[in-house]
């Protein structure tokens, strides 16, 4: 490809008093003008073209492409199914070799030689990142979105006892804690995945999108209802746990199918937990984004084993993760930080906390059991394994 | 949520929906048989059977596998993790 090595020993260290924006312009005025010149020469020839008075009008030959082919749109406008039925949308290979942002469906093939690479393009392969319902999530999650500031009734928000208000906000404050990992885990991996993959990049922008507007209800609604409160060590560590992800399915399997299947639990539950309307409307609002999300990561692990040439040990790769990732998760959804919150929201107040902790139980149970529902539809048995107890421990 | 007796297709969708909508654009061509159920705060889906053309596609694309087809299965309830919230539901209200 007539990419230049670079070694470590290529790039000399500057004087430690030159700025850092210096040093790094230095080193990319360096590649760019002595050597990446493949750039320069496609310059020089556009201008000795333009210099002569000619054109190229290459871009007219459709030879070797389906053009021609108009696409159709279905019930609710042309979606991705639709156009991508046509063999003008490009077929997605297993293993994409087109590691920059050359259109798949374009005439592309001529220029291979003389494209640049993104070097941070890793994911190669299809199967380590598809879902078979990526495409109608992302038209779903277009077609509703909704605004935080807008959509949200903020002035009929009344001022709940001090008790209920405090653990309203410390609900808030640890949903808006471990919203944008939720943001950051996607964004980490969407400047990895090649363009080819374009839906499921797409699906990965929706779901940064909702997760910084989820982070954003949540964190307005602390400071309506009084201040955020305490965050919390123990989700720390699982939102970190969830950002080391060796790679792209176990992140997902970690974050969308366990930990965001908890917030979702939660927020299913948020009809029992919410003491104002609004909560409730938020609750509602944010629990079909995360539904999402969480089909994503079920459907993503299933395609993974699914398609792995040796499933078996897919498998186990996958239960050494979850043995780890699931203590982990554990850690936080036992901080008091959640689970006291919403019991006196549960009970409906801190004298009635006791009778709260009885509902939390279910709470509990419903996350578990939901959690093994969707290892399940995974393929992924972690019944005989799982490291969260089925019961709480109280 | 339940399958009528007149019905063109047969597929539906149970109770153990958990709203993601992934079968919501799945339809082909002119048909649009899925909607979300108003005024659902769990936001789940259904299955206009009148509607429906029977082509599944929408199956294989659930999470939960909450759409049946009624030929070959019947008229199921669903089952599983997400029919607890019914247990928490029960909770709240006998209280």
């Amino acid at each position: 490809m007539g990419q230049p090595n670079y070694t470590p020993n290529d790039i000399k260290p500057l004087p430690v008093a030159l700025p850092l924006n210096e040093e790094g312009l230095a080193f990319y005025e360096k590649k760019y003008n002595r050597d990446y010149n493949q750039w320069t020469e496609i310059l020089q020839k556009n201008v000795e073209r333009m210099t002569k008075g000619d054109l190229s009008l290459h871009w007219m030959n459709t030879e070797g492409s389906s053009w021609g082919k108009r696409a159709k749109p279905s019930s609710r406008g042309l979606t991705y199914t639709d156009v991508n039925k046509l063999a003008t949308s490009g077929k997605m290979e297993a293993e994409t070799r087109w590691m920059n942002f050359a259109p798949r469906g374009s005439i592309r093939e001529p220029y291979f030689d003389v494209m640049p690479v993104i070097e941070d393009y890793t994911v190669a392969s299809r199967d380590e990142l598809w879902a078979d319902n990526v495409v109608t999530l992302y038209e779903e999650a277009v077609a509703r979105q909704w605004s935080a500031t807008r959509d949200i009734p903020w002035g009929e928000l009344e001022p709940l006892p001090e008790d209920l208000e405090k653990a309203s906000c410390q609900l808030f404050t640890f949903l808006t804690e471990v919203e944008f990992v939720a943001g950051d885990f996607p964004a980490k991996w969407l400047y990895r995945i090649p363009q080819d993959f374009l839906e499921v990049k797409s699906f990965l922008a929706t779901q940064l999108m909702d997760e910084a507007r989820h982070q954003e209800v949540f964190r307005k609604r602390a400071l309506a209802g009084g201040g955020l409160l305490h965050a919390s060590p123990g989700f720390e560590w699982a939102l970190k746990a969830i950002l080391d992800a060796p790679t792209h399915t176990m992140g997902t399997f970690l974050l969308n199918l366990l930990g965001e299947g908890l917030v979702l639990s939660i927020f299913r539950s948020g009809e029992m937990i919410a003491k104002t309307h609004v909560d409730k409307e938020i609750f509602r609002r944010t629990l079909q984004d995360e539904a999402r999300h969480v089909s994503y990561g079920v459907l993503e692990l299933k395609n993974y084993l699914d398609t792995h040439p040796d499933r078996e040990k897919a498998v186990e790769e996958m239960h050494r993760f979850a043995d780890v990732g699931e203590q982990i998760i554990l850690t936080a959804f036992t901080e008091s930080t959640v689970i006291e919150p919403v019991s006196i929201l549960l009970g409906g107040g801190l004298d009635k906390i006791e009778q709260g902790l009885e509902g939390m139980l279910k709470v509990w149970a419903m996350f578990i059991e939901e959690y093994l529902q969707r290892c399940d539809r995974a393929g992924f048995n972690r019944r005989e394994r799982c490291k969260i107890p089925i019961h709480a421990p109280w | 949520m339940k399958v009528a007796t007149q019905r063109n297709g047969h597929f539906y969708i149970d109770d153990t929906c958990i709203g993601c909508g992934a079968c919501d654009h799945a339809c082909p061509g002119k048909v649009d048989a899925v909607f979300s159920v108003k005024d659902d705060f769990l936001g789940r889906f259904a299955i206009v059977i009148e509607e429906c053309i029977d082509c599944g596609f929408c199956v294989p694309l659930c999470p939960v596998d909450c759409i049946h087809d009624a030929r070959k299965e019947g008229i199921v309830e669903g089952s599983g993790g997400y029919t607890l919230i019914k247990e928490l539901q029960a909770w709240a209200e006998s209280r």
